[in-house]
């Protein structure tokens, strides 16, 4: 009774409050710092290259393109066996929902997904990749918005 | 006579420019306390520390479209904000910064406030009533029971003090205390401050406004520099709740040592935090619990307050 | 509502007024009462995305509530008819895309028994842990958006404080926040990566600390209390009839959770308790879902024990194109807003005849205007928060 007419309730949570008023903040400023992803992290979708041959890993089985739930994978292939590579691959980003399925299903390992999160664009077309832009380094994906 | 015309007209650029620029900079102060109070920074971005961030929001607020509804009426609809914020602003006229600074002194200037303030609530129901927005007349209707009944009680625990000191008059009421009246009325400092929470729609009482109910209440549909003035009144009524706290349970200027305004407005700060911190803590009341707590709780409490005043000053 | 106008009308006449009898014709010309209509959503700040309610007021009394939902209806169970039944995984996210995995594992166990796998013990301890931690994260956003809606806005920012460390795990552990496309027929995707379970407990460790505040803000408030006790009351005769589940009917005193009363994945092994108070109202929603995030918390540190100190495959061998035998079937999870079951008719081809998806929330939307009925406006933002909806899951 004397606990209420004191309003202990409430100045508990004044308590609270005031508590953290001193405490560091948990904020991340965004554009200025940025969190690193987790590597499992699955970002854009970066098609692979051999690094001693510089031949793409993809074989153009087409497997990927078979299981996207949002059918956003075309891919063309050439050659036979071993020597066969993909001429076309593209992802379109716009209908992508970052599953990681191409990821997951890759027998050979020709997909790696990329840290990189900042599709926000202005040009839809941006976000169409062809298989020169899939297999660059996923760094140079990243743009700044000044006018 | 020009002298003193000049010397007056001196004195309310001043005060003005000054109770503005506070009240501009009470946004970012709110926002930046509440910010570190849920572990955030609050505005950062513009200038060091995001300190030129009212200034930003002023330039974006002026440069924005003004939209009418089709619905409202406009003659009322373009008064309204005016009304509030002329009203808050001409209460920064009697308020004793020091002893000898001040706009004007009134004799009764306790009263002024008081009325002036309930002038101040009919912008509000003019707002929310000529929006033509179903929001916006339950906003404003809110409004209109809550304010006209917590300046009832805010008045009432006015009287307890303004009997100790004897007079309406700010200066006069801020020399009678030697030791700050907050001593000898407890109750009714209390019952102030959730008067005055009631007052100036804040939480845990901002039932006009509810953002999570009403949309925005009684402003839901202006925008731009209209929005701004009921903005500014807004926060203009807090700095005068929290002056006139510090002028009648805090003995104003008093001090040691530092000068006589610096005291007023580290007094004053104290309570603007207040209402900032309760802010950041609170849910919100229901409607008819609000009036509840008024009528029920409050006003007995005032009124017992006030015969216990007047009895204990007959027998001392 | 022109009977009811004209009831109240007759009950007016009856009465007289203080003038004494009234002529009815002059009655009828001059006093009208007329119902104030109000449209709340789909743009409204606290109906949790785009629900769209049809308040009828009297003042600020509710008389009648109409609930209009589809403003976010995406077709899942059309576009689940079209798709491979590993496709179907990422759709299933986006049904309560706060509590993915959750959703994930009410499908993934519905294919598994239609399909009669076996799945690894260690799988199924991965995926309930990943269930009741989508369990945790689904109720701080409910308490964080509950207690906003009422008023209390620094709760919001600590509960996120620690979703956030939940969609940190999440992220670690599977590669998406939000839609973690986790859970795969006949197992889980990956194992879990390394220093994941120390991450995991040391959460099971500062969690219920932090509980303490959201109490501090909350728990015993009296502004709390008055806004949320004996508002938006339902009893549990009534909550069932009207087909709720989940906190929102065990807040009614009705002890009914799909783990406890149907174990299903190895719940069966876990200790925990399950919560229900019978306050029937918005503050004993409140108390069942605060007791349920420390119990999920519980159940995570019991399934991190165990995986510590086993190991073994994820994932049973189950043939890449997954072809179920002709059937049907029908299985049923305790998802965090409630009972979510999947129904699926296989025609034994690669895509599901037909996908039926059972969702809480859409069951417990049902209750509202019933729980609303009586109270004010601010009561219908309590009792929106108290049921927990997500419109994802509403409209499908």
């Amino acid at each position: 009774m004397i606990a209420k007419a004191l309003m202990k309730d409430l100045l508990i949570g004044l308590r609270r409050t005031f508590y953290y008023c001193f405490t560091k903040p948990i904020t991340v400023q965004y554009p200025k710092e940025k969190l690193t992803p987790f590597p499992r992290f699955r970002g854009f979708i970066r098609l692979v290259k051999d690094e001693e041959t510089g031949r793409y890993k993809c074989i153009a089985c087409g497997q990927c393109a078979r299981v996207c739930p949002s059918q956003c994978i075309t891919v063309k292939g050439e050659g036979k066996g071993k020597e066969r590579q993909p001429v076309e691959f593209n992802i379109d980003f716009s209908r992508c929902i970052y599953c990681g399925f191409c990821v997951e299903i890759c027998p050979v390992g020709g997909l790696e997904n990329s840290s990189f999160y900042e599709g926000a664009t202005y040009d839809i077309d941006w976000l169409k990749f062809d298989i020169d832009k899939l297999s660059e380094d996923y760094k140079k994906w990243e743009r700044t918005f000044k006018k | 006579m020009w002298h003193d015309l000049g010397l007056a007209l001196l004195r309310i650029v001043i005060v003005f420019a000054v109770a503005l620029f506070f009240v501009a900079y009470l946004t970012y102060l709110e926002r930046k306390i509440i910010g570190h109070m849920q572990v955030r920074m609050g505005p950062m971005r513009v200038g060091p520390h995001g300190l030129l961030q009212p200034i930003a929001d002023g330039l974006k607020l002026f440069f924005k479209e003004d939209i009418v509804p089709t619905e409202a009426y406009r003659l009322t609809f373009y008064f309204a904000p005016i009304l509030c914020l002329v009203c808050a602003l001409v209460l920064f006229a009697i308020i004793p910064v020091d002893k000898n600074f001040m706009i004007t002194r009134l004799n009764i200037g306790l009263l002024y406030v008081l009325s002036i303030a309930s002038v101040g609530v009919m912008g509000i129901i003019l707002a929310g009533w000529s929006s033509g927005s179903k929001y916006s007349l339950l906003g404003g209707l809110r409004s209109a029971a809550q304010m006209f009944s917590y300046e009832i009680f805010l008045g009432f625990s006015l009287i307890g003090p303004l009997m100790i000191a004897g007079s309406l008059d700010l200066v006069k009421i801020v020399e009678a205390q030697k030791v700050p009246l907050i001593v000898y009325q407890p109750v009714a400092f209390v019952i102030y401050l959730i008067a005055a929470l009631g007052e100036i729609n804040r939480v845990p009482f901002d039932l006009p406004e509810a953002e999570s109910e009403l949309v925005a209440g009684f402003h839901t549909e202006y925008s731009g520099m209209k929005f701004a003035y009921f903005f500014l009144a807004e926060y203009a009524n807090m700095l005068i709740v929290s002056a006139i706290a510090t002028i009648v349970f805090l003995a104003g200027w008093k001090g040691p040592v530092l000068p006589g305004w610096l005291w007023f407005l580290i007094k004053m700060s104290i309570f603007v935090f207040f209402f900032i911190w309760v802010r950041a803590t609170f849910p919100r009341y229901r409607y008819d619990q609000f009036m509840g707590i008024g009528w029920k709780i409050m006003l007995p409490l005032v009124l017992a307050n006030i015969v216990v005043t007047g009895i204990v000053m007959m027998l001392v | 509502m022109a009977v009811k106008e004209e009831q109240q009308f007759k009950e007016l006449m009856a009465k007289g007024t203080s003038l004494g009898k009234v002529d009815e014709d002059i009655m009828r010309e001059t006093i009208r009462t007329q119902d104030y209509w109000i449209n709340m959503g789909p743009q409204h700040p606290s109906t949790h995305g785009v629900l769209r309610l049809i308040l009828s007021l009297q003042g600020e009394r509710i008389v009648d509530t109409e609930v209009v939902i589809g403003y976010l209806h995406r077709g899942t169970e059309k576009l689940a008819e079209a798709r491979t039944y590993h496709q179907i995984i990422p759709l299933t996210d986006r049904l309560d895309y706060l509590a993915s995995p959750a959703m994930n594992f009410g499908y993934v166990l519905a294919v598994e028994k239609l399909m009669e796998i076996e799945v690894p013990e260690r799988a199924e301890y991965i995926r309930v842990m990943m269930a009741e931690l989508a369990r945790i994260s689904s109720h701080l956003l409910w308490l964080a958006t509950h207690a906003l809606d009422i008023g209390a806005m620094t709760v919001f920012l600590y509960c996120f404080r620690e979703r956030e460390m939940v969609l940190d795990l999440f992220e670690m552990a599977t590669g998406g926040r939000l839609i973690t496309s986790y859970y795969r027929i006949g197992g889980v995707a990956h194992d879990l990566p390394d220093g994941f379970l120390d991450k995991v407990k040391e959460f099971c460790e500062i969690f219920p600390k932090r509980v303490q505040d959201y109490d501090d803000l909350l728990y015993a408030n009296r502004i709390w209390l008055s806004r949320t006790v004996n508002v938006a009351k339902i009893s549990a005769e009534k909550g069932l009839a009207l087909g709720l589940s989940g906190p929102s009917i065990r807040g009614s005193g009705v002890n009914w959770d799909l783990r406890r009363a149907n174990p299903y994945s190895v719940y069966d092994k876990l200790d925990f308790e399950v919560a229900v108070f019978d306050g029937c109202d918005v503050y004993a929603r409140y108390l069942v879902r605060r007791k349920e995030m420390l119990e999920s918390c519980k159940i995570v540190k019991q399934c991190a024990e165990y995986l510590e100190k086993t190991s073994g495959p994820v994932m049973a061998k189950v043939p890449k194109v997954l072809k179920p035998p002709v059937g049907e079937v029908y299985m049923a999870t305790e998802a965090p807003k409630g009972e979510l079951a999947y129904y699926i008719v296989s025609d034994g081809s690669q895509r599901p005849y037909r996908l039926k998806i059972r969702t809480p929330s859409f069951a417990n939307l049902i209750a509202l205007p019933e729980m609303v009925k009586g109270h004010l406006v601010a009561d219908v933002i309590a009792a929106i928060g108290s049921i927990d909806i997500v419109l994802g899951e509403v409209d499908r």
